[in-house]
């Protein structure tokens, strides 16, 4: 046998091990001197301990004890006898310190558990997001429907598939700098990395019919935001500087990128201020629009300016390095996808102004720039170098296209197979033309109508976030249910509401069904749609993609 | 051992009739109780707190709780392992409260002076002293729990069955705990006296 244990020592000084146990301890002792001291050792130190411990304040101490607890008991009103219960109610245990610890205790647990939930929530629609968007063929092509296209490409014949051309690696150039006061230069921002506090909010991208992002936060008016001198250069020791230093000012309108880090106004790229100062983004604030077009610099600055008394993680946020893309004449790219390549969590969108913002982004990480209807961008982070990306646009479907391709009025090929491919590559060609955000037509509609509306909406945002070809569908039919109840201009867009789900479905998961049947939805809307809105142009290209000799890459 | 003398009741009455008489509101009765556990309580608090003024503190509060969650006792149980778990339950607030080690006071060593026989050769009780203050510095090192335990079956000589019920915990957490405290015990005190276990 092995020396006793401690607690073998410890139970044979009680006599408490079993009869068994206790006959093998003793036999061992028998033969064990070590045991027997170790044994012996401690029944010395229990018996020196009980005399260390031993006090005996005096007969006199205890003779008087009695009568000062029931003077104690008197002082604290315990005079009354107590009273016996038979036993403690659900409700008593409740209200003890362990029934109140164990309720403290579930509700914080719950409350941790709901806020891990929506963290999660939130990180999983991001994640979803993004393999869309930068994964499969079809992903892919949902991206290129949603992002709109500049408006310019639209009304250009093109008879390119838009098969992407391979991307082109280039190290970015800098953006040229131009004389500014010193005094705008002592506040911009640094390619410095947001903290990881900052770098991990994520948040889902939401569109709106038309497939233009919509502000997950709405920002304040810009009425108020302190603009700063227009030509501020774009160094990165400045950005630092300004991002820094403390900003005061109300907030500015500006837009989003996916990982909600407000993405400031796009830079002055050579030779572009004047042609983006002629066609100003909608969403720009009016005091940068008087201003002509606004520098990176003033971008990154007035998001901090507006962020920064809100929120500190928001301002810190507003250090990631931002940049703009657009395309070789000038002009902002909007919902280009901008990633960092083999990093998931580092990607971004641009806005309307074709700027965006990457968390924790470095020197030497390259950076893929994906949008339909340009060719891909890939580039290294140079050392000195703002983010400016442009984009060379590449053929697309224009109206004209599909003519001669099939007489019109010829009988569709339904019941056929579609290839996921064919779809991407077919509708990827149609993304829908930019737009401002749509006036809301359904104000004056009835009040079932209006409701409609909003349930309409939020089931294609949801459809859209999850990028579910069978939401989309259901999405449709509840802009079906939307023009049943409408008039006027609210028919006409919801209408075309259903249509768009419809073909996003299609595009998503593409099957003869829903080939069938968004091709009858089309004929319908183009036969009632009003021939001059922009809602029939782009009903029209699609059509030129599902006529019969386009058909064939369904199959 | 240590055990109080009439744990169960010398005049005539036992500890569960002393209960149901308080419980009715019979104060007498709650004297009674409270005479024959002074000792073992106060003891347990002095083990516990190692200081005079915190041990009385501890008795006196004990039996006032007592006193107010006397009619919820159920009547046959063993009186005073409820009484040691209040004690204990007010030395571990008061070892939250003032998180601190209970201060060394010099009270002991008065009052251990007060009891030296007048043959008692003092340097011998200097020596003697001097371990005894180790001891009881070591032992107020332990983790509350182990002092409790080894405070309840050293001082209060309570079976494994009376301490598991005292500290509302299984009969193996015991035997578990009293190990490990005699075996922190014995190490610190090694410790101290640069001793090698």
């Amino acid at each position: 046998m092995n020396h006793l244990t401690d607690e073998q020592v410890s139970a044979l000084l009680d006599l408490v091990l079993p009869a068994a146990e206790l006959a093998a301890c003793e036999a061992h002792l028998a033969g064990c001197d070590a045991c027997r001291a170790r044994l012996a050792q401690a029944a010395a130190l229990d018996e020196s301990l009980e005399k260390s411990l031993a006090h005996d304040p005096g007969e006199a101490y205890f003779e008087s004890f009695a009568d000062r607890v029931a003077a104690r008991i008197a002082a604290e009103g315990g005079g009354t006898r107590p009273v016996a219960t038979k036993s403690r109610t659900l409700w008593d245990w409740w209200r003890s310190p362990r029934g109140l610890t164990l309720a403290g205790s579930t509700a914080a647990l719950m409350l941790v558990a709901g806020l891990a939930w929506v963290r999660f929530h939130e990180q999983g629609g991001r994640v979803s997001n993004f393999r869309g968007a930068g994964g499969s063929p079809v992903g892919e092509a949902l991206d290129r429907q949603s992002a709109p296209a500049p408006a310019v490409e639209q009304a250009q014949p093109q008879a390119d598939f838009a098969v992407p051309a391979p991307e082109s690696e280039r190290v970015m150039p800098p953006v040229a700098e131009n004389a500014t006061p010193a005094k705008s230069q002592a506040a911009a921002p640094a390619l410095t990395p947001p903290s990881p506090q900052g770098s991990m909010r994520m948040q889902e991208v939401r569109r709106d019919a038309q497939g233009v992002e919509i502000r997950a936060r709405e920002e304040a008016p810009a009425a108020g935001a302190r603009t700063p001198a227009a030509g501020s250069t774009t160094t990165l020791g400045m950005m630092k500087q300004r991002a820094v230093a403390p900003a005061t000012g109300a907030p500015a309108a500006g837009v989003t990128s996916r990982d909600d880090s407000p993405t400031p106004p796009a830079a002055a790229a050579p030779g572009t201020a004047s042609k983006r100062a002629a066609a100003p983004s909608s969403n720009e604030a009016p005091a940068a629009r008087s201003l002509g077009s606004p520098s990176l610099t003033e971008g990154v600055a007035r998001v901090q300016e507006s962020q920064a008394p809100k929120d500190a993680r928001v301002s810190a946020e507003a250090l990631a390095p931002c940049g703009t893309v657009h395309d070789s004449q000038g002009r902002p790219v909007t919902g280009a996808q901008v990633m960092v390549v083999n990093d998931i969590t580092r990607s971004s969108r641009t806005g309307p102004d074709g700027s965006f913002c990457l968390p924790r982004l470095e020197r030497g990480d390259v950076l893929s720039v994906l949008r339909v209807g340009y060719e891909p961008v890939r580039l290294t982070v140079g050392e000195s170098s703002p983010l400016a990306v442009v984009m060379e646009p590449v053929g697309t479907l224009g109206p004209e296209a599909g003519k001669g391709l099939h007489p019109p009025g010829s009988p569709s090929a339904l019941g056929q197979a579609v290839t996921p491919q064919a779809a991407d590559k077919a509708l990827s060609s149609t993304a829908p033309k930019a737009s401002a955000p749509v006036p809301d037509v359904y104000a004056s509609q009835s009040l079932p109508a209006r409701n409609a509306v909003t349930v309409a909406r939020e089931s294609a945002r949801v459809a859209r976030r999850d990028r579910s070809a069978d939401a989309m569908d259901a999405a449709a039919l509840r802009w079906d249910a939307v023009a049943a109840l409408v008039t006027g201009a609210a028919l006409h867009d919801a209408r075309f509401q259903s249509l768009s789900l419809r073909r996003e479905a299609l595009s998503t998961t593409p099957t003869t069904v829903r080939l069938t049947r968004f091709d009858a939805e089309l004929r319908v809307f183009l036969a009632q749609a009003p021939k001059n809105s922009p809602e029939y142009a782009t009903a029209l290209r699609w059509k030129s993609v599902l006529e019969p000799g386009n058909k064939a890459l369904y199959r | 051992m240590n055990r109080e003398a009439g744990r169960t009741s010398d005049a005539g009455l036992d500890d569960a009739a002393l209960v149901a008489a308080s419980q009715k509101g019979d104060q007498a009765a709650f004297g009674e109780i409270v005479r024959r556990y002074q000792r073992a309580v106060h003891r347990l608090g002095w083990s516990l707190t190692r200081n005079a003024s915190d041990a009385d503190d501890l008795a006196q509060e004990t039996f006032v709780r007592a006193w107010g969650a006397i009619g919820r006792f159920e009547i046959g149980s063993p009186l005073y392992p409820w009484l040691a778990r209040i004690v204990t339950n007010l030395a571990f607030s008061l070892f939250r409260t003032r998180r601190r080690r209970p201060e060394t006071s010099i009270e002991p060593l008065v009052e251990a002076g007060h009891q030296w026989g007048t043959d008692d050769d003092p340097a011998d009780h200097t020596v003697r002293d001097e371990h005894h203050a180790m001891l009881r510095e070591c032992f107020g090192a332990l983790a509350p729990e182990h002092q409790a335990v080894l405070a309840l079956r050293v001082m209060q000589d309570l079976s494994y069955d009376e301490i598991a019920s005292t500290l509302n915990v299984p009969i193996g957490t015991v035997m578990s705990r009293l190990s490990r405290a005699r075996a922190d015990l014995k190490r610190r005190l090694a410790e101290r006296t640069g001793e090698t276990s």
